[in-house]
Formats: C-alpha cells, sequence, structure tokens
C-alpha cells in the first residue's frame, strides 16, 4: 500500500498504525447488533407489513370459512411477531459465536449459531478482496471484507461487522507485500 | 503512473445499454413488428429510459485507478465496493473488440486471476490509451516477479513447492492392454451410453422393423409358453422365469456394450510423465489427448467400488485447476482403470513424496459407528411414522428396513473414514462398499474449515475440511473428528497451508 494512494483514497486511510496481526481473537465490533437489528426492523416493516395488510384485508372482506378466517388474522400476525423478535435476537446471538484473528499464518475467522464454523486463509492464497457498504452498513460505519481465494467451497470468505477503518487496515495487511506472491 | 481515481470512458453508458438491450432485443422486434401506428416509438422508449439510466448510473459509480501494486476498482453508490486485484496475480487479460468497438476506438477489458469462472474485473469500456496501460503494469509486475524468484527459492517459503524435477524423459506409467479395457467396461457400466446412442441412431436410420424381425422370432415361443400355462402358479412361475432371463439378457448385452464402449473409446491408453508434464492419449477412431502439467494437480482421487475389488483393480482420477481462461478446471482420469498394486508408483510419481502403501490411517473417533448407525434409525423412525397410514405392518417394514442393516453400514462407514497427515500432503479417505482415498498436497489448499454442527456438539466431535481449487467430486472432508483431534488437524493444516507457496 503505497502513502499516495491513502492520500488520493477518502476511505482508505487507517487513524492510526494499530498492528493488525496481533494473533488475538477479536469480537465484530459492538454496532454489529444495532446495524443487525436495524435490519430485522427493515425486513420486517418491508416484508412483514404487505402481508400483514394482505392477510388483513382477504380476512375481512372475502367469504371463507372460520378457521381459514383465524388463521389469517391471528396465525399470520403471530408468526411475523415470531419471526420479527427471532430476528431482533439473532444478531446477539451471531455475535456471541463470532470472531476473527489475524496473525502470521493469515486470517482466521468464526462464525455460525448452530453450525459453527472457522475458516482460515493463509496471506498466499487471497487471490484479491473486496471491502463493501450497503447503505445500513454506512450508516453505523461499518464494512464487510470479501477474501476471494481460488478454492471451490472457500472461494470467497467473508467477515461482516467490521468498523470501516479496521476492514480496510485488515486488507492492506492481507494483500501488503509481494513475499508469498509466486504465480 | 498517477493514482488518481479514473472513470470509464463515457461510451461506456452506450455500450451498458445496447448490452442491455440485446436481451429485449427479441420481445422487442416482435413488438415493433406487431404493434400499429406510431406507439411502438412510445414503448422503445419506455425501455430504453430506465436502461438508459441504469447505464448512466453504472458509468457516474465506478471508478478506478492504478496504485503501485494493485487496481483498486469502486463501484456503487447505496451499496458500494472497493476491490483490490494485485497486478502479478492477473493471469489473463482478456481484450474484447467487436466492430463497434473497433469503430469508436475502444474496448472491453476483462481481468482473470484464474480463480473463478467469471472476470474478476470488467472495464467496460475503456479508451485505446488505458488497455496498454493496465497490460504494461501487469507485465512489468510480472518482470518484477521473475526477478525476485531466486531470492523466493532461497526463502522457506518455496519449500513443498515441486521443485523442477530431474528430466529424466518420458516415464510410462500407464498403459491400458485390451484386457484392462475388458475389465473397465465390464466394471464400470458404459452400455447405457451406447444403448441410448445406438437408439438414437436406430431412431434416425429408421431400421426399426429390420431389427425386430429376428428377434421376436426368440420372444414369441417364450411367450406362448406363458399364455398356454395349465395353472396359475405354472403362469406365475414361469412369468418370472421369463423376466429373470430378459433382465439377464439386458444386463449381460449391456455390459458387453460397455466393454465395446472401453474399447473404443479407450484403446491403447497411456500416460506418460515427460519432464514437468503428464501426457494422456486414447481412442480407436477419435483419439484423445490431454495434457497437464504437474504442478497443477490439486487433487488426485483413488477409487474402487465392489467389482473394482473383485477384480484387485482401482481408477485414479486428479483434479486439476489452470491460470489460462480456457479448460481452468478440469476432472481427468490418470488411469481408468489400474491394478491395485500399480496405484503406488503412479502416486509416487505424480504427487512426489506421497505414498498409500503404508499410510498410518487416523480412523475417525470411536463413537462414529454408534452415531451413524443411530442416525440410520432415526431417519428410519422419522419414515416409519407416515407409513402408519398405509397400516402398522407397512411401519415396521420400513423401520427394521432401516434398523437391521444399519449395524453393519454403521460400522463399515466409520471403519471407512480415516485421514493422514504426512510430510507434503494431506490424505482422506472414505467409503465402506465404494471407498476412495483423495490425496491434496498442502501447497494446493486454499483455505481449511473446522465445522461443528449440532449433531457434532452432542457427539464432543468436528469435521475439518481442506479446501482446494479444481471443482466438484472427491473432497478432503473430514468428519467424525474428536474435537481435540480435529483442532490438531485444523492447526496442522493451518500452519502447512501459510507456509508453502501456492502456484497455479
Amino acid at each position: 500500500m503505497n502513502d499516495r494512494a491513502n492520500e488520493e483514497s477518502p476511505q482508505a486511510a487507517p487513524a492510526a498504525p494499530v498492528p493488525v496481526a496481533d494473533g488475538v481473537d477479536h469480537p465484530l465490533d459492538a454496532r454489529y447488533l444495532e446495524y443487525g437489528r436495524a435490519v430485522a426492523v427493515i425486513m420486517t416493516l418491508t416484508v412483514a407489513l404487505p402481508v400483514l395488510l394482505a392477510a388483513g384485508l382477504i380476512a375481512a372482506f372475502a367469504d371463507l370459512p372460520g378457521f381459514v378466517r383465524l388463521i389469517l388474522g391471528v396465525g399470520v400476525p403471530a408468526l411475523v411477531i415470531v419471526f420479527g423478535a427471532l430476528m431482533f435476537i439473532w444478531p446477539a446471538k451471531e455475535h456471541r459465536h463470532a470472531s476473527y484473528r489475524l496473525d502470521s499464518e493469515g486470517l482466521h475467522v468464526r462464525g455460525g449459531v448452530f453450525w459453527r464454523r472457522r475458516i482460515h486463509v493463509p496471506r498466499s492464497r487471497i487471490q484479491h478482496t473486496d471491502v463493501s457498504q450497503g447503505p445500513v452498513e454506512r450508516h453505523f460505519g461499518l464494512a464487510t471484507l470479501h477474501v476471494f481465494t481460488a478454492g471451490t467451497e472457500h472461494a470467497e470468505v467473508k467477515v461482516q461487522g467490521l468498523s470501516h477503518a479496521r476492514a480496510v487496515s485488515i486488507r492492506d495487511y492481507l494483500i501488503g507485500d509481494a513475499q508469498h506472491d509466486g504465480v | 503512473m498517477t493514482a488518481s481515481d479514473r472513470k470509464l470512458h463515457p461510451l461506456s453508458i452506450l455500450f451498458a445499454v445496447a448490452g442491455q438491450l440485446k436481451s429485449f432485443a427479441l420481445p422487442a422486434i416482435l413488438f415493433i413488428f406487431f404493434s400499429k401506428g406510431a406507439t411502438w416509438q412510445l414503448w422503445a422508449m419506455g425501455f430504453s429510459v430506465p436502461l438508459s439510466l441504469i447505464g448512466v448510473y453504472r458509468y457516474l459509480t465506478f471508478r478506478y485507478r492504478f496504485d503501485a501494486d494493485e487496481i483498486v476498482i469502486l463501484t456503487g453508490l447505496f451499496f458500494r465496493n472497493e476491490r483490490r486485484l494485485r497486478y502479478e496475480r492477473i493471469q489473463n487479460i482478456e481484450v474484447v473488440r467487436n466492430p463497434a468497438h473497433r469503430l469508436l476506438r475502444v474496448a472491453d477489458i476483462r481481468l482473470q486471476t484464474g480463480g473463478g469462472k467469471e472476470p474478476e474485473a470488467r472495464l467496460s469500456v475503456l479508451g485505446g490509451g488505458a488497455v496498454d496501460e493496465i497490460r504494461q503494469l501487469v507485465f512489468d509486475a510480472r518482470r518484477g516477479l521473475a526477478g525476485a524468484a531466486p531470492t523466493a527459492m532461497a526463502a522457506p517459503v518455496a519449500e513443498g513447492e515441486e521443485a523442477p524435477a530431474v528430466v529424466t524423459g518420458d516415464t510410462t506409467l500407464v498403459r491400458l492392454r485390451t484386457r484392462d479395457l475388458i475389465i473397465f467396461g465390464l466394471i464400470e457400466n458404459r452400455g447405457m451410453i451406447v444403448i441410448g446412442a445406438m437408439l438414437g441412431l436406430i431412431w434416425e436410420a429408421d431400421v426399426l422393423d429390420l431389427n425386430i424381425g429376428p428377434g421376436w422370432s426368440v420372444v414369441r415361443p417364450l411367450l406362448n409358453a406363458v399364455r398356454d400355462s395349465s395353472s396359475t402358479l405354472t403362469m406365475v412361475l414361469r412369468v418370472i422365469g421369463v423376466g429373470a432371463l430378459a433382465l439377464m439378457v439386458l444386463f449381460a448385452v449391456v455390459r458387453v456394450l460397455s466393454v465395446a464402449w472401453a474399447i473404443v473409446r479407450l484403446h491403447g491408453f497411456t500416460l506418460v510423465h515427460d519432464g514437468n508434464e503428464l501426457r494422456s492419449s486414447c481412442g480407436l477412431l477419435t483419439v484423445t489427448r490431454s495434457t497437464i502439467p504437474a504442478h497443477r494437480i490439486q487433487l488426485v482421487t483413488i477409487s474402487e467400488s465392489p467389482l473394482h475389488r473383485l477384480f484387485k483393480r482401482v481408477s485414479v482420477r486428479v483434479q486439476t485447476a489452470g491460470g489460462d481462461a480456457q479448460a481452468s478446471v478440469s476432472r481427468e482420469w490418470l488411469a481408468p482403470i489400474l491394478r491395485r498394486g500399480d496405484a503406488e508408483a503412479l502416486i509416487r510419481d505424480v504427487l512426489p513424496g506421497a505414498s498409500v502403501a503404508n499410510t498410518a490411517w487416523t480412523p475417525a473417533h470411536p463413537d462414529a459407528r454408534r452415531r451413524i448407525v443411530r442416525e440410520f434409525m432415526r431417519v428410519g423412525a422419522l419414515l416409519a411414522i407416515p407409513a402408519l397410514l398405509m397400516g402398522w405392518w407397512a411401519s415396521l417394514a420400513v423401520l427394521l428396513a432401516f434398523t437391521l442393516p444399519s449395524w453393519r453400514i454403521g460400522r463399515g462407514q466409520a471403519e471407512g473414514y480415516g485421514h493422514h497427515l504426512g510430510d507434503e500432503h494431506v490424505m482422506f479417505r472414505s467409503g465402506w462398499l465404494w471407498r476412495h482415498v483423495s490425496i491434496a498436497p498442502y501447497s494446493k489448499v486454499q483455505a481449511v474449515r473446522m465445522g461443528e454442527s449440532p449433531f457434532d456438539r452432542r457427539w464432543k466431535m468436528s469435521s475439518v475440511a481442506a479446501d482446494t481449487a479444481g471443482g466438484g467430486g472427491n473432497r478432503v472432508d473430514i468428519p467424525y473428528l474428536g474435537v481435540e483431534r480435529a483442532a490438531t488437524v485444523y492447526a496442522h493444516l493451518t500452519r502447512r497451508a501459510a507456509e508453502t507457496a501456492f502456484r497455479w
């Protein structure tokens, strides 16, 4: 990473030279909880509201047997509430089981709530990287780091819930020097 | 070299819209053709305005720049993405110039690292100057790398990398004789392929009547025998007899065709090791040749079915991945069929340092057998519930069908699993009746995963997988490991993968 590029790029400017490869498991950024909940609320509102509205209208105006009305009027809202609540709780569960670590070997990512996994990508296997940011992520100052390998199952390894500066500094560390390249 | 952000050529908008329109071309033309009056212009505008807006949006939000070691591509406004691609990782620069591009003196650039099927970066479209600049940067990066090669070789990083083997001229590793091909045809059923092809041919040539004539004279007496049965019992017996005969004849015909297929397609199969290349050729009518650079081998799999065991044979396949755009990923036979005893020599030659003969396999967790048996029983119990609808006897039959063999299958599968962490390779063995041994060099391991399902947790087990390039088929994915063993294997794989360099 040359200095000139750092000046030119408004995003790629880590605030302080933090040692990235410290070999310590780091939890995801605390803001990931808020981000996850915000996504849950947005999803619930955009998906559930039309469903609820449609179910309510059908239950109210269509000529249907009583039990169908009951399902539409009570069952569907209950389902929506349960799913909304699950989505709201989920980020905390995810956060608890997710972490990442950088050391001389490369990147280690831990994640998953029921199906837990730990993925290691050696630095020398990284083909290219993305740092992406959706509108909600940007609002919370978060970013997602995507690491691409030549592999099959793990052709792309994602680390969500990083602060943007952190994602950039990890990226710069991972693809920093050409020591390992032997293409 | 400047490090300032650049935009694509303004003509990008035009090409983006044209590209989008292409998918709408047929419906649009039909519509224009069938609609009368001036309304079609309105519709055409209706189509092109949003498409143009997408094109304009892409153009306005797409920026790229050339840094010292990498190309940086920034896309999106709401969903932003910053991609970084190092020059020396770029395997292929594809420059597409169709007549429109040529006329307007621009080009569509695709940069590929060889990792995926899709290009890793697409710059559509750039002016001629920018194209030359990318080329120059990539070539310079490569040259710099070539210059640095001696030091890289001296570093411990280069350890485990295939050293340029001492060229001893051609060595024939595998040569199949007709006898081998007959066995191959008997073991691997390729007969249906031939039958399919023949049916197609018969259909085409309209010779159906011709073929049935003589066949009918054989079939008719059999059918008559069934019809003229004196009692129901003898009739049933005769039906069964005729059916079994028909099946046996079909089976025999299919196998004979399979043998014929093998003799035609694999005639004179040879695998030659020449310098750093493996070359295979085979075929009676059409000779198929293929070349595999030895260092492109990602994974070797030795397979053995019950029939293979009967003939003391195995088959050996290899997964390769390449840096070039065409044929980047493929699975090929190193030996369609091979004496089991010869596998060792082949493996030793293809993967220096590997051996399958005296492997000290580490078995699966001792509880693996019980776990597999229980999983079988659980599936049986689940399927037995809907079977209750047909009656308790059906339910019981389903339950027994799953539980009785589960004990033997569970033991076979559990004993089939094994892994070995060799000096330069990780090896994984699986299967009971159909057995596979997969071998991957550490230097080809792209990522390592340790996974733990809810069921794993209950049994204090984990699985560890080593991901390699080269796509589907058998993989190194070791299940039913005790958690401590899994941690050891994971640590070993991550360390060995990290300290070896990957080359395409």
